[in-house]
């Protein structure tokens, strides 16, 4: 993190994870990458749209930079959760990442022609995690450098 | 007495005055044939001669001094008209002659001509006369008869009924009666101014003349012609001609004399008598049944052309015998031989009456074998009762009887075929009612023939069929369609439910009225239940089939969640305590961190495996050459890295999957890239080949091969035959090239021989199929 990011505010970051050991290993990966952020978790699909709308315990929710989104939740799945976010004129231009367990289920996806701003298979490999959490930080980067008009 | 002494002195008397000369005289005409007499001044008779004792039948002795009274003492006329006669000798003497009639020998009359002459005394007195007869009775006669002949003649050529003619050396009429003017319609005046020649048909001109040199060369005594003339009113006469010529006593020709018959009426009724036996005949012969004439004897005296073409022969053949049963081998409608007295015409005679419809079969010479319906007749002429002969006819009636015979034969085909069908046959009337059913029938349906005759089939339809029954009979009654077939149900007599393919036909008479349906039954209730549980089994397994990709996808997505827990979070430990634990630690965190990534590599590829079969199956012609080419984009690097060359025959186009099938090609050269040999590098080459509704692709390589027993089992998941360091990979690529060939309709087998390559042959349908997967 440079001086002109740290300037700023945090990444404003939901992610809508089911499994707590993902939870972990997101928030260790920020950690890691060393991104400045502020990561906020919801379990499940229903929370996830509570949280964006700002509705129930989430009446004063942040509006989030960025959705990481699980596909497999309990309740409401991700697929729902990003049909919903993109027919909503509020939250369709909040860029969501999509955390895929394979590659089978980005193609899903597509086929239902839904699409998310960037899909990233959960890898295996700790190192290749990290790299894309500081690629959401690049992203960001490259997001909040454009001036306010132009968002 | 007195009276003759008294003749006798006058005869003295008489003489006395010339005795001499008178003897002399009569001496002198003894001996003549003429009669002659001498008589005196005084009229007494002084002498005749012999031939007029024989004329008058008179002896003289009994008459010399008697007078001409006493001559003729029957007819005083005569007598009076010699003696006038004699008186006017006596006043002027010399000579005289006259015709008379007299009364000679036996009383006839004869003509005469008497020739007197005075003869004077030696003082020149006249003493008496001399007189000679004549008879001219014959001259007489003959010239009667000429005269009657020539009358006769004369009313024979006016009155002729013919005309007649004489015709002069020039050609011209010399003379025509009345009855020749009439024929010919010219006045006698204007025909005598004419030819024959002039006056004919022009048709005609010579026929006469043609005849004529036989004529005058006396060949012929006379010739006859039949010709026509022109009268003069332009109408033509049909004339019978007959000419004689007539010659003079040198036997030179003088004329012609012709005799003209008017013919006309002949000629107009032989003309019609003609037509109509022309017209009879054409009849007879244009008829399409065979006429045979009969005479009394019951020969064949006549006959036609189709007499002749029904018995196959020759009408020549047929006249002057018994009629055609006596020529040819015949059968009676039973097949029994027609005896003699069992011909047709017999049978009439012996009946005396006639026949109709006789059934006789000619064998003909040709072999073949003729049916004939025989109708007899008796000839009568007009106004007679008996018969003079016998007219049959003779109708081919093969055709009619092979028809007939192959009609009741295929009746009995048909009876047979209908009772002993393994199908269910019914009539049905167009009421809906059984109007005739088959045995089979009656087991399909569980009901006796009884039962079932007269039912409507409504009412053991299955409730729920009989719109379906009426909706497809509708379609046949209103000629839609010539028959439909569709399946439904019957209830069984037992209530149970019986399945049927059921054909309708309509049955209409010649006229195309609709008179009955025919239904054909057939009992697909096995069918039925197996097709159900074919359907079921074939529904139990797709779902199988699903649930078993949803579980292999479910699986293999939830299988990578702790997986990627335990590699993670192995990892993040090195990463904040690796400096913390020594080499053996590192080392076992090492292979935990191999352990999860090929664990993850084996569950992607279990994936993409069962992903086979869960992507819609939406085929659209692709080139096989472009998705080739992407394979061989993504194996770019692996090409490079081996020194591989790829070539490939023009490849068709083929509906298919276009990802799966790059992937296919993919796998497969991948493959060849894998196991090549260590010592070359690798050449794989692509065809294609026609066969008919597919296409066989190969794909060819010089790599390490395969030994033949392992053929099946490369195609298996995660066979491998080669350790993970020699060849590394899970053993999925060859299981997915098999699953997406079948899952395309296509086949795929393996040749190979160890250290000699391999080619994978697979076949891809031309047109797009159902296929499992």
């Amino acid at each position: 993190m440079d001086d002109a990011t740290k300037g700023s505010r945090p990444v404003e970051i939901l992610l809508v994870e089911d499994n707590p050991g993902d939870e972990r290993l997101t928030r260790e990966a920020l950690k890691e990458g060393k991104v400045y952020s502020n990561m906020h978790w919801v379990k499940d699909g229903v929370e996830a749209m509570q949280f964006l709308r700002r509705e129930g315990k989430f009446t004063g929710a942040v509006h989030p930079d960025i959705i990481l989104l699980d596909l497999n939740l309990p309740k409401k799945d991700g697929r729902e959760v990003l049909e919903e976010i993109k027919q909503d004129p509020q939250l369709k231009c909040i860029p969501v990442v999509v955390l895929t367990t394979s590659k089978a289920e980005e193609d899903v996806l597509k086929t239902y022609g839904l699409h998310a701003n960037c899909y990233v298979t959960k890898p295996v490999d700790l190192d290749k995690f990290i790299h894309v959490v500081k690629s959401i930080d690049a992203f960001w980067l490259s997001v909040v450098t454009l001036p306010s008009g132009q968002r | 007495m007195a009276k003759a002494k008294a003749t006798e002195a006058a005869v003295r008397t008489a003489k006395a005055g010339s005795p001499a000369p008178v003897d002399a005289a009569l001496q002198l005409v003894e001996a003549l044939p003429v009669p002659m007499f001498v008589k005196s001044r005084d009229g007494r008779y002084l002498g005749v001669n012999r031939a007029w004792e024989e004329f008058f039948g008179v002896s003289r002795a009994s008459f010399l001094g008697k007078q001409v009274e006493d001559l003729y003492p029957q007819n005083p006329a005569i007598a009076e008209m010699h003696l006038e006669m004699d008186g006017q000798l006596w006043r002027n003497p010399g000579g005289q002659s006259y015709e008379a009639t007299v009364t000679a020998r036996d009383g006839r009359l004869r003509d005469t001509i008497y020739y007197k002459a005075t003869f004077a005394n030696g003082s020149g007195e006249v003493a008496g006369l001399l007189g000679a007869i004549v008879d001219i009775t014959a001259r007489k006669q003959a010239e009667a008869s000429l005269l009657e002949s020539e009358r006769r003649f004369r009313r024979t050529f006016e009155l002729a009924g013919s005309g007649v003619a004489h015709i002069g050396m020039d050609r011209r009429f010399i003379r025509v009666n009345r009855r020749l003017c009439e024929i010919l319609g010219y006045p006698q005046a204007e025909l005598l101014r004419l030819t024959g020649r002039q006056i004919s048909h022009p048709d005609d001109l010579d026929v006469i003349n043609a005849q004529r040199p036989r004529l005058y060369a006396g060949e012929v005594d006379s010739v006859r012609v039949e010709k026509r003339y022109l009268r003069k009113d332009g109408s033509i006469v049909w004339v019978s001609f007959t000419m004689v010529v007539e010659r003079d006593a040198a036997g030179k020709p003088q004329y012609e004399i012709a005799f003209y018959d008017d013919i006309t009426a002949r000629k107009h009724a032989e003309a019609a008598l003609r037509e109509s036996e022309e017209r009879f005949r054409s009849v007879v012969d244009s008829a399409n049944e065979g006429i045979l004439v009969y005479d009394k004897q019951l020969n064949v005296v006549a006959g036609n052309l189709a007499a002749e073409r029904i018995l196959g022969l020759p009408l020549a053949n047929i006249i002057g015998a018994a009629g055609f049963t006596s020529l040819l081998p015949c059968v009676h409608a039973d097949g029994s031989p027609v005896l003699p007295d069992e011909r047709p015409t017999r049978l009439t005679v012996k009946s005396g009456k006639p026949l109709t419809g006789e059934i006789v079969g000619i064998y003909r010479a040709d072999g073949s074998m003729n049916w004939v319906s025989v109708n007899t007749g008796f000839l009568r002429r007009p106004g007679d009762t008996d018969w003079y002969g016998v007219v049959s006819t003779i109708g081919d009636i093969t055709k009619q009887r092979h028809a007939e015979l192959a009609l009741s034969a295929s009746e009995a085909l048909y009876r047979q075929t209908f009772e002993l069908a393994t199908a269910g046959i019914a009539h049905v009337d167009l009421s809906g009612r059984f109007m005739k059913v088959n045995r089979r029938l009656c087991e399909i349906l569980g009901y006796g023939e009884q039962e079932l005759i007269g039912r409507p089939v409504k009412e053991i339809s299955h409730p729920e069929d009989r719109n379906l029954t009426d909706s497809q009979r509708m379609r046949v009654r209103s000629g839609e369609k010539q028959s439909v077939r569709f399946e439904k149900r019957y209830l069984r007599k037992s209530g149970a439910i019986v399945w049927v393919d059921l054909s309708v036909a309509l049955a209409c008479d010649a006229s195309g009225v609709p008179q009955y349906e025919i239904a054909l039954f057939d009992d697909i209730t096995e069918r039925k239940k197996a097709e159900a549980a074919l359907r079921e089994a074939h529904e139990e397994l797709k779902r199988s089939n699903a649930e078993l990709e949803q579980f292999a996808y479910v699986a293999s997505h939830d299988l990578q969640e702790p997986l990627r827990m335990v590699s993670s979070y192995t990892q993040l430990l090195m990463r904040r305590y690796g400096d913390k634990l020594d080499g053996d630690a590192r080392e076992f965190t090492a292979f935990i961190v191999d352990g999860a990534t090929r664990m993850k590599q084996l569950i992607e590829d279990l994936l993409a495996y069962s992903r086979v079969g869960t992507r819609d199956k939406n085929f659209k012609p692709v080139d096989a050459g472009s998705s080739l080419g992407r394979a061989l984009t993504n194996l770019r690097a692996a090409i490079q890295d081996s020194g591989a060359t790829v070539t490939h025959d023009p490849l068709p186009t083929i509906p298919c999957d276009e990802v799966q099938v790059a992937q296919l090609f993919q796998n497969l050269i991948g493959n060849a890239l894998k196991f090549r040999k260590p010592d070359a590098a690798p050449a794989v080459h692509v065809g294609a080949a026609d066969q008919g509704a597919e296409w066989e692709f190969m794909v060819r390589d010089n790599g390490i091969g395969i030994e033949p027993q392992y053929f099946e089992r490369i195609f298996m998941v995660f066979q491998r035959l080669h350790d993970k360091g020699e060849y590394p990979g899970t053993g999925i690529g060859l299981a997915i090239v098999k699953k997406v060939v079948e899952r395309h309709g296509g086949r795929i087998w393996v040749q190979s021989q160890p250290g000699a390559g391999t080619t994978f042959h697979f076949t891809m349908p031309k047109e797009r199929k159902a296929a499992n997967g």
